[in-house]
């Protein structure tokens, strides 16, 4: 479920640092865990991540004045920890990333094994957390946004991605999301 | 199954999918940002303290060799070395406050962070050179006998030099590349 906090309740009710934030931590503690997995695979890795990316939710709270809404000034500052994180963390060792448009190729190879009768929703989380690690930034960031609920233009003013550039990424979301799930409904019938 | 269904199940399952990672606590942010803290003001008395030696050393042996060229040397070279720390600590410093987190775009952030990584590779090889001008002072004052071991430190400086700028320059280009694939994707 996504969250959207009244962020001119916010701003008037004059919420200090530590008030702000333990509202944030407390509407988005979710949203926020499963973006840090959306990065890191690793659990030690992604709780650091996790920690890192509330620290600086934490510390920019002085510099929110409302001109954004407050859910995608959190968003953004997540997204902005996350990547530069993983970034620089692997500089030099990761394995390149893929596009979208690269994925919509090569998803066939990437499909669901036909002995795989039964794949709980456990397993179907998994699978969607390592494409989404295989995708670049933007993508990544695209997919995990519109996975939470967001509609184009509230990812557009997270992302910077013009309107058009949402929708079509959102178009090739669906239809990756779809052609690799919908084997599962078939293995089920 | 419809498609629009597949869709709707897996955003469902997405929302309600709960991640076993514990947040933090608001007692633990405290801590960690005075861990934070204490570490830069720990990475700053270094940066002076490290300072303070290269000073105390040359102006030590500045009195003990009282001479017009070892004293330009060594405040060439006092001079170089306090000014190289200078820029590292404005390099460190413009990273651990990065006040534009909310405020940017994803786009324009990580474009900002790749441009200041490009940037500064490009650049960095200067402060190198820093101490050079006091070394090339010092060595030349010794009135050597032989220009050998002079024309070696020149020739493994230099071949050091052109390696890390060649290096750097290659890292810079393929930052570049990222960059400018941003812009394409700014521009659709």
């Amino acid at each position: 479920m996504t969250v959207v906090l009244q962020d001119e309740a916010v701003l008037e009710e004059g919420l200090n640092r530590d008030q702000l934030y333990e509202q944030v931590a407390r509407d988005f503690r979710d949203a926020l865990a499963r973006l840090a997995r959306g990065y890191e695979s690793d659990p030690d890795k992604c709780r650091d991540l996790l920690q890192e990316i509330h620290l600086a939710l934490w510390r920019s709270f002085d510099a929110f004045d409302g001109r954004c809404s407050l859910r995608t000034w959190v968003y953004r500052v997540a997204h902005n920890v996350a990547i530069s994180q993983v970034t620089r963390r692997r500089r030099g060792t990761t394995p390149s990333l893929i596009s979208l448009e690269d994925f919509e190729v090569l998803s066939t190879a990437g499909r669901l094994d036909d002995h795989e009768k039964t794949l709980d929703r456990q397993r179907a989380m998994e699978r969607l957390f390592g494409l989404i690690q295989k995708l670049k930034p933007v993508d990544r960031q695209t997919i995990l946004l519109y996975l939470e609920g967001l509609d184009a233009a509230s990812i557009g003013d997270i992302t910077g991605l013009s309107a058009a550039n949402v929708a079509t990424k959102i178009h090739r979301i669906k239809s990756i999301l779809i052609r690799q799930f919908k084997k599962r409904d078939r293995n089920d019938e | 199954m419809t498609n629009e269904l597949v869709l709707n199940e897996i955003v469902a399952s997405w929302q309600e999918h709960a991640v076993a990672v514990p947040s933090p606590s608001l007692a633990d942010i405290h801590r960690r940002a005075h861990v934070f803290q204490q570490r830069v003001r720990l990475w700053n008395a270094f940066q002076y303290l490290m300072g303070a030696i290269t000073i105390v050393s040359y102006a030590t042996l500045l009195f003990a060799h009282p001479s017009v060229r070892f004293g330009i040397a060594a405040t060439l070279i006092i001079a170089g070395c306090l000014f190289g720390m200078y820029r590292m600590h404005k390099e460190r410093s413009s990273r651990s406050v990065p006040a534009d987190l909310g405020s940017l775009t994803c786009m324009e952030f990580h474009r900002t962070e790749l441009l200041r990584q490009c940037v500064f590779l490009l650049r960095s090889w200067r402060y190198l050179m820093l101490p050079l001008p006091g070394i090339a002072v010092l060595m030349l004052t010794q009135r050597p006998n032989s220009w050998l071991p002079i024309g070696e430190f020149v020739v493994i400086f230099t071949l050091m030099v052109l390696g890390i700028v060649t290096a750097r320059r290659r890292q810079a280009r393929k930052l570049q590349t990222e960059i400018e694939s941003f812009d394409a994707m700014a521009q659709r």
